[in-house]
């Protein structure tokens, strides 16, 4: 028997004050109003960041923003502490060219900057490669357009971030996306990639490659969106038209249905992950002897003597 | 009841149902954890309660890209 709200009968109660609950969190068997619920979403978010020191040391912070909710709900939470950490943030966005889609949340974006203070830097698909995702996807393409989105906007981000002089670059990655590309690189046999995708840093440490932080690595998706309907951040949730990253959308739903029918069942995943990760990072990580190997096309950190951005670029742009 | 889901497309449709949220998205083969539910334009949760003269709006929030 659920149990209704002393102020609104007709709603189920917040387990905290007893007021209408607007979420449940089936892992931790708990209902939250919504003030409850926003104190709980920023307190985690904030010992996410401090649990791995996700700011140490870092005076200037880009924040990768999409225009999303996950990259909004960040930039928010991020700006409310910057302040007293005397942090500078430098929102970085890349406009990939998707008509119809881009441009509604390049205006997102650019009103919660404004809104909050921060400086807002927009690169383009356009200009950086020569032509946008339109483009690209009207010529006769080898892999899924993710991939070439995927490596493109990395690519930028960390030029970018290193070029604004950034300490580290914060990406809206969340708990949902951490765990699905767990699964999906032990089930593609990648332990490899796996070492990348810890809450702070990347798999190369060289002074090029500007280092992430995942502040939402805690956090599930939807919380997230909830989060970001709360505060008005975004209207609809529509998927870019170019989304085909099949794999992921069925591991997205094989996690979703186990989340359903086993509650935690993501926050066990994570846990595992946490503690494979310095085992997987000790593994494959760039020893700090060892020197990066830099791309010959475009001089950028690369595992490889041309990095996969400037191969892509060349079969993209191959007649 | 008049329940619209919020999908790639907005579909709305009227539909013969009172009981606990969660049983309904269950009926129509929507899993709880990528959807928001509004009752009557308010915030909800799957544990909520709807009945025929309400209605109900279901947004999915979780796609990818």
């Amino acid at each position: 028997m659920v149990a209704k709200s002393k102020t609104d009968p007709d709603f189920v109660s917040c387990s905290t004050c007893k007021s209408r609950s607007i979420i449940f969190l089936p892992y931790a068997r708990k209902n939250l109003c919504k003030k409850h619920f926003l104190h709980y979403f920023e307190k985690k978010v904030k010992r996410t960041i401090r649990e791995y020191n996700m700011l140490e040391r870092v005076e200037h912070l880009g924040v990768a923003v999409s225009g999303g909710k996950d990259s909004l709900s960040m930039l928010y939470i991020l700006s409310q502490i910057a302040g007293p950490m005397k942090l500078k943030l430098t929102a970085i966005l890349v406009d990939e060219g998707i008509k119809g889609y881009r441009e509604k949340t390049i205006i997102d974006a650019r009103k919660l900057c404004e809104k909050l203070g921060v400086p807002l830097k927009i690169y383009s698909f356009k200009k950086e490669l020569g032509l946008g995702m339109d483009q690209i996807m009207k010529k006769k393409i080898r892999e899924v357009s993710c991939t070439y989105c995927g490596v493109f906007r990395r690519w930028i981000l960390n030029r970018a971030a290193r070029e604004l002089k950034c300490d580290r670059l914060a990406v809206g990655h969340n708990l949902d996306d951490v765990v699905q590309s767990f699964l999906m690189n032990m089930l593609r046999n990648e332990p490899f990639r796996l070492a990348r995708f810890g809450p702070v840093g990347g798999i190369v440490d060289d002074e090029d490659f500007v280092p992430r932080i995942r502040p939402l690595y805690k956090i599930p998706e939807k919380e997230i969106a909830l989060y970001a309907v709360l505060h008005e951040f975004r209207e609809d949730f529509f998927p870019c038209p170019y989304y085909e990253e099949a794999f992921r959308h069925i591991i997205r739903d094989f996690i979703n249905d186990l989340e359903m029918r086993y509650p935690g069942t993501k926050f066990k995943m994570l846990n595992s992950y946490d503690q494979m990760r310095n085992a997987l990072v000790s593994k494959f990580q760039y020893k700090k002897s060892e020197k990066v190997a830099k791309c010959i096309r475009c001089k950028e950190p690369s595992s490889g003597e041309v990095c996969k951005r400037c191969l892509l670029l060349e079969g993209i742009k191959k007649p | 009841m008049k329940c619209i889901i919020n999908d790639r497309k907005k579909i709305v449709k009227k539909i013969k149902f009172s009981g606990k949220i969660s049983q309904l998205l269950s009926k129509l083969g929507i899993n709880p954890e990528v959807v928001i539910i509004k009752r009557n334009g308010a915030i909800v949760t799957e544990l909520d309660t709807v009945n025929n003269n309400d209605e109900l709006e279901i947004i999915k929030v979780i796609y990818g890209g």
